[in-house]
């Protein structure tokens, strides 16, 4: 009997879970390609790394680096050649390869990982400047992919409250792969983010404090800004944050919050507690101004969502389908995962940037 | 016993396909935007993809429009919208020339959620965004669906290209 029950039933259910979710995963090993510093001087050694986030095999890597010169207009006075810098014949762990010295001032370091595995070969390329940056009052191209026209952008604005500019330094990179590339719908899209660092300083002002302090002070080349979709003032005392416009505050650690903030700027998503701001976008929204409303879209997400997750946020006359910790409900030190309306969201947005 | 296995079956096989499916069909939006997606070029940043920004100030009428309000032209082209502001450019025949959302500068959002706060901040700085055109004259402004302001700012374009014209 009990072998019965194994054959007929188990086996199946377990086959199907199986495939379900295998086929539900990127091809492994998923990986990051990284540079450390973020933004180094002209004289700082570079290490490249190519982390492995998930298991899988690499067959082979090739490291390319290419190095062009720009002036203080931001023209390329001298465009690089791509140079094989390194190779790896079935490695097994993460990759790395450091620089024996620095590339000098005023370059863009272009580099790519051309990456072979059993299933498939791919290919990283990430575009980086030294410090300091030559073109006048424009952020520093940090770790730069597309077309800024084509892929979301967030350009990082130290604090005035900042002592040491290498820890905000370190935690802009921090940021790049403990927030961005650590949450897994972003991950999956990570070509398409491109992040910049401000060389000029923004103060960050208390949301109690604001009778007495003012509002946020931004950059002084803010205009030159613009073309981003995110800025975000990255400060070290600890503040009550706020956000206005696409300018938001955060501490320099708080990965959760700089989701949460970055899912209302990058994507127009909106807050899932009560109090929030609350709207009901055109276009797959994660609020509904009606139970009905949502309810109704609670079969658009396959088997992540029924009609019975629909619930109101407090007394607020909003309703949501996502989970009690999604990100857009959540803010603070630690980061968790935008839910699947969210989800949905963000597929819509980073396609409609990509392609119209 | 052996009806309920089949069941399962088909019912697992369906699920199945409906999650391959699904994620074939994320895996194929992915190639499909990042074939779209032309690589990272400093020319980006150059006056090909000039726009102006509108720098002035705002109280809880909308914007002011006074001696200090100022343009530049900026290198990079608009942002992809996000937000609940829309802001209509209209040239000097009240035609339409340009439409955007953007995330509103008059609001604050304190997003915590033990104690959120949104408030309409009465007096400030805002900038905003504009083609690089000659024939702007007014903006419209409306939020969720409401059009709340309408301001001439014909007079600051017209002395931005004129300071500009003088450079030359």
């Amino acid at each position: 009997m009990i072998l019965k029950i194994v054959k007929t039933v188990l086996l199946p259910l377990a086959a199907a879970f199986a495939l379900m979710f295998f086929s539900s995963c990127e091809q492994s090993p998923i990986t990051l390609a990284l540079h450390d510093p973020i933004h180094p001087t002209g004289t700082q050694a570079v290490t490249y790394s190519l982390t492995k986030v998930t298991d899988g095999s690499i067959n082979s890597a090739n490291l390319y680096v290419t190095v062009s010169t720009i002036n203080s207009s931001g023209t390329v006075t001298s465009a690089g050649t791509e140079t094989l810098v390194n190779t790896w014949s079935s490695p097994s762990g993460n990759l790395s390869y450091t620089t024996s010295g620095g590339y000098g001032n005023n370059k863009l370091v272009t580099y790519r990982f051309d990456v072979t595995t059993p299933e498939q070969r791919k290919n990283f390329t990430v575009t980086f400047s030294t410090r300091p940056y030559p073109v006048t009052d424009m952020p520093a191209p940090v770790y730069v992919q597309g077309d800024p026209d084509d892929v979301m952008d967030l350009v990082f604005i130290p604090d005035t409250d900042i002592t040491d500019l290498n820890v905000f330094r370190s935690h802009c990179r921090s940021m790049i792969v403990e927030s961005f590339f650590d949450e897994p719908k972003l991950r999956f899209w990570r070509r398409q983010f491109n992040f910049y660092i401000n060389p000029l300083t923004g103060t960050a002002t208390d949301y109690d404090r604001i009778d007495t302090d003012g509002l946020h002070v931004v950059p002084s080349n803010n205009a030159n800004l613009t073309f981003a979709e995110g800025r975000v003032l990255m400060h070290q005392n600890n503040l009550r944050d706020y956000a206005s416009g696409g300018l938001f505050s955060t501490e320099m650690q708080n990965r959760g919050t700089v989701l949460h903030e970055a899912g209302h700027a990058w994507f127009d998503l909106y807050d899932e507690y009560a109090g929030g701001v609350h709207v009901q976008t055109a276009e797959l929204p994660n609020n509904w101004s009606s139970l009905s409303a949502a309810q109704t879209a609670g079969s658009d997400y396959g088997s992540c969502k029924t009609s019975a997750d629909a619930v109101q946020m407090g007394t607020s006359g909003w309703y949501k389908l996502c989970v009690s910790n999604c990100q857009m409900l959540t803010t603070g030190l630690t980061h968790t995962t935008y839910d699947c309306p969210c989800q949905s969201r963000i597929n819509f947005v980073i396609l409609d940037n990509a392609i119209n | 016993m052996k009806n309920l296995g089949i069941y399962l079956t088909i019912l697992c096989c369906a699920l199945f396909v409906s999650n391959a499916q699904s994620q074939q069909d994320s895996t194929a939006d992915r190639d499909r935007v990042e074939k779209s997606t032309a690589p990272f070029s400093i020319d980006y940043f150059s006056k090909k993809n000039a726009i102006l920004v509108l720098t002035t100030s705002f109280d809880k009428n909308g914007l002011v429009i006074d001696e200090k309000s100022r343009i530049v032209e900026v290198n990079g082209k608009m942002p992809y919208p996000s937000g609940r502001l829309n802001i209509k450019v209209l040239n000097r025949g009240g035609e339409e020339i340009f439409n955007y959302f953007m995330q509103d500068p008059m609001q604050l959002r304190s997003c915590d959620e033990k104690e959120s706060k949104v408030i309409f901040i009465e007096k400030g700085i805002i900038q905003l965004p504009l083609p690089l055109s000659k024939d702007i004259a007014t903006l419209v402004l409306t939020r969720d669906e409401k059009p709340f302001h309408k301001v001439d700012i014909q007079r600051v374009v017209e002395n931005y290209w004129k300071e500009r014209g003088n450079e030359r």
